[in-house]
């Protein structure tokens, strides 16, 4: 019951000071919806940046830091790498609240997603297929988003592909990696994704976002589309103020 | 060719063990005669011995087709030991084999009087009379000391009780002193037991054997119940279970359940199990049904009774736990797993995964990297993939790279990080590495390194793909 009111109360913050974009208050708005949430990277090459988003996806856990499940299939690891602990401490998450379960084939990872789902005391279970996932049809997808309503553990199926097919998640997001805004000397920008609502069952569906990751405030800002104005010092951080500003102008 | 064995029939033919096989057809023409095969014999008793096991957890194999059980404590549970006797005898007739018993105080009076005697039951303290009549040879020492204490005329175990042991032991050997101590019972050597004795056992036995998986169900829920009461009492929580399921026609099968906490939860405990039931490639076939059932708890940790805390903290972990034990019960320990950090500085050994059940317990704070780091890919590629690389300079960063038969322009471009091996250690990995951070002109992003310093370090120049970043 209390982490339930914590969860209430907790302030949605998912711009710089408080203010909120676009994508962060939809985001906010899917958070308090239950079910089973699907990511699909538009190419397997977009799929480091789908399950970035993923990690994010369920949000700040709050005071009380809570447990995630992975699920793969085994093989995948050879394919797509293999979750790396120091790059998730690098993106701000806790690696040792990340558990990974590795099984044989799809059947076996929905049976422990399921398992995961109706389990309390669980931030998010994440399934990541490879592939068809010719066996995560509409039945099985179904089967999943009741055990995540149940318990009311956030489910998210990470899935590769341009063509969705048919299933009962609530909603579904695409992923494409876009270049990021570089902040001069040539050097690699934060991480820059395009982000697309595919199908919501509560709201509207079929907006596009350009966000990049802040890693300071831990949330997607909307990336500007002009470039900075003055090339940013390399030697000293840059200042978050003029940064603002052109999030917002954007 | 020889006669290995012989039937109580061929016996009293005369054809006994040892005997040429030619003589042996010759005096009995219409012979039945079957290959010796020691292993096919070694395999049965293996399979008896698994099955003998719901009369005793602690049994042994005694050499040359024998079994040893030690039942004192278990005898109540079938009606004493003549009814424990007659029931081994019953069951093992049933099976088709014949069975020679003798129960005595030590392992050592029971194989003598098995082997040598007429077998029945040795009441406490009268091994001495009872087992006076044997034949030396009963103690089974070398044939030279058999055929001595032959010529010295001492034919029964009698002769030799009566003497002082002092001269026996002079004349013959400390060992065979030793030995007639031990049949005759004075000393007790306890048998080496196949397995170990579990700490907690329970076990339900049926008149009528279960077939059915409800209630077979029911049997565990129970089953459960009654050990954790047990593991209770004494402050203890299991960590390693075993289910034994004995089938009515003999066929034993065991499994076993890891815990990586101290359990002695019920419900957990049969959740725990159906998971492992659940998971099976061969699933339990329960044939004509089970006739008994055993759960035991084979290692064991203390676990002091939990306070349960009204913000439910506790129990949030708690259920952490217990769906991280029921996975490792459904896929295998080795499919569950948690990250680890080493004090490396190469980045495929600094962070690595361990199985849940092998790291339990785990402190806070020592599992999170400490040192502060770079940059690090969410996805690490093991092993890193080679990749051919164009660059302006030889110890520049790239410009254009082919990964996976795909050609990717660099855009972006953050590095070098300078990662040396690490010389301590005895390794092939002797070249240092440049890390770069890229980023294509599409937006995807990549960790890649140059394996060695150009100009400084033989065989420098090979390009690798070592990681992913969103």
């Amino acid at each position: 019951m209390l982490s339930g009111l914590e969860g209430s109360c907790a302030p949605v913050i998912n711009g710089p000071s408080g203010s909120t974009t676009e994508l962060g208050s939809v985001l906010a708005a899917v958070r308090t919806q239950r079910g089973v949430q699907e990511v699909f990277a538009r190419s397997v090459r977009d799929l480091p940046a789908a399950l970035g988003f993923a990690l994010f996806l369920p949000g700040p856990s709050g005071k009380r830091a809570k447990s995630c499940i992975w699920i793969r299939c085994r093989g995948s690891g050879r394919e797509a790498g293999a979750l790396y602990g120091q790059g998730l401490f690098a993106a701000g998450l806790e690696p040792s609240r990340i558990f990974l379960v590795t099984v044989r084939d799809l059947k076996s990872a929905l049976k422990a997603a399921e398992e995961g789902a109706g389990t309390r005391s669980i931030s998010a279970v994440v399934l990541e297929t490879m592939g068809e996932a010719k066996e995560l049809d509409l039945k099985a997808s179904r089967r999943l988003s009741l055990a995540a309503r149940r318990q009311n553990t956030p489910v998210i199926v990470v899935r590769t592909g341009e063509s969705p097919s048919a299933s009962a998640a609530m909603a579904r997001w695409g992923i494409r990696a876009v270049p990021s805004r570089s902040p001069g000397l040539g050097l690699p920008g934060s991480p820059a994704v395009e982000v697309e609502l595919l199908k919501y069952r509560f709201g509207v569906a079929g907006r596009r976002w350009r966000v990049e990751w802040d890693h300071e405030e831990q949330a997607f800002l909307e990336q500007a589309l002009s470039g900075p104005v003055v090339p940013l010092s390399f030697d000293r951080p840059f200042g978050r103020p003029a940064y603002q500003g052109r999030a917002k102008a954007g | 060719m020889r006669l290995a064995g012989a039937c109580p029939r061929a016996r009293r033919l005369g054809l006994l063990p040892g005997l040429a096989f030619a003589d042996a057809r010759a005096r009995v023409p219409d012979l039945d005669v079957v290959e010796d095969d020691p292993e096919a014999d070694g395999a049965l008793m293996d399979k008896l011995t698994e099955w003998c096991d719901r009369y005793t957890p602690v049994l042994a194999p005694d050499p040359d087709h024998g079994l040893i059980l030690e039942i004192s404590g278990s005898t109540h549970l079938f009606g004493g030991e003549k009814a424990l006797m007659a029931d081994l005898a019953r069951r093992m007739k049933a099976a088709g084999l014949r069975v020679r018993t003798a129960l005595a105080g030590t392992p050592q009076a029971a194989r003598a009087l098995c082997r040598f005697g007429p077998g029945g039951i040795v009441p406490p303290g009268e091994e001495r009379e009872l087992l006076a009549g044997l034949p030396v040879s009963a103690l089974e020492m070398d044939r030279d000391t058999t055929q001595a204490m032959g010529r010295a005329g001492l034919a029964t175990l009698a002769d030799l009780a009566e003497r002082p042991r002092k001269p026996l032991a002079a004349r013959f050997s400390s060992a065979l002193t030793w030995k007639l101590a031990q049949v005759l019972g004075e000393v007790d050597q306890p048998i080496i037991p196949l397995r170990p004795a579990p700490d907690f056992v329970v076990e339900m036995r049926f008149a009528d054997p279960l077939g059915l998986k409800d209630d077979i169900d029911a049997a565990l829920g129970t089953l459960c119940a009654e050990l954790c009461r047990k593991l209770e009492h004494q402050g203890q929580g299991g960590r390693h279970f075993e289910v034994s399921f004995f089938r009515a026609d003999g066929a034993v099968r065991r499994l076993e359940v890891i815990s990586g906490q101290p359990l002695r939860v019920p419900g957990t405990l049969a959740r725990l199990i159906d998971m492992r039931l659940g998971a099976l490639a061969d699933p339990l076939d329960p044939g004509f049904g089970f006739d008994m059932i055993r759960l035991s708890a084979l290692s064991r940790d203390g676990a002091p009774p939990a306070q349960e805390r009204l913000d439910g903290e506790g129990s949030a972990e708690q259920d952490v736990q217990d769906l991280l034990d029921r996975l490792c019960a459904r896929f295998g320990a080795d499919a569950v797993r948690s990250f680890v950090f080493t004090g490396s500085h190469l980045p495929e050994r600094a962070a690595k995964t361990t199985s849940t059940i092998e790291a339990p317990g785990r402190e806070k704070g020592k599992d999170s990297p400490t040192a502060k780091v770079g940059l690090r890919p969410l996805l690490l590629l093991t092993p890193p993939e080679p990749i051919e690389v164009i660059a302006e300079i030889p110890h520049g960063p790239p410009r254009r790279f082919r990964w996976r038969k795909v050609l990717y322009d660099v855009a972006l471009v953050e590095g070098p990080e300078r990662i040396a091996p690490e010389w301590w250690r005895e390794t092939r990995d002797r070249l240092s590495r440049d890390y770069f951070r890229v980023e294509d002109q599409k937006g995807y992003r990549f960790w890649l390194f140059r394996y060695g310093i150009y100009d400084r370090e033989p065989q420098s120049g090979r390009w690798f793909m070592h990681g992913l970043f969103p």
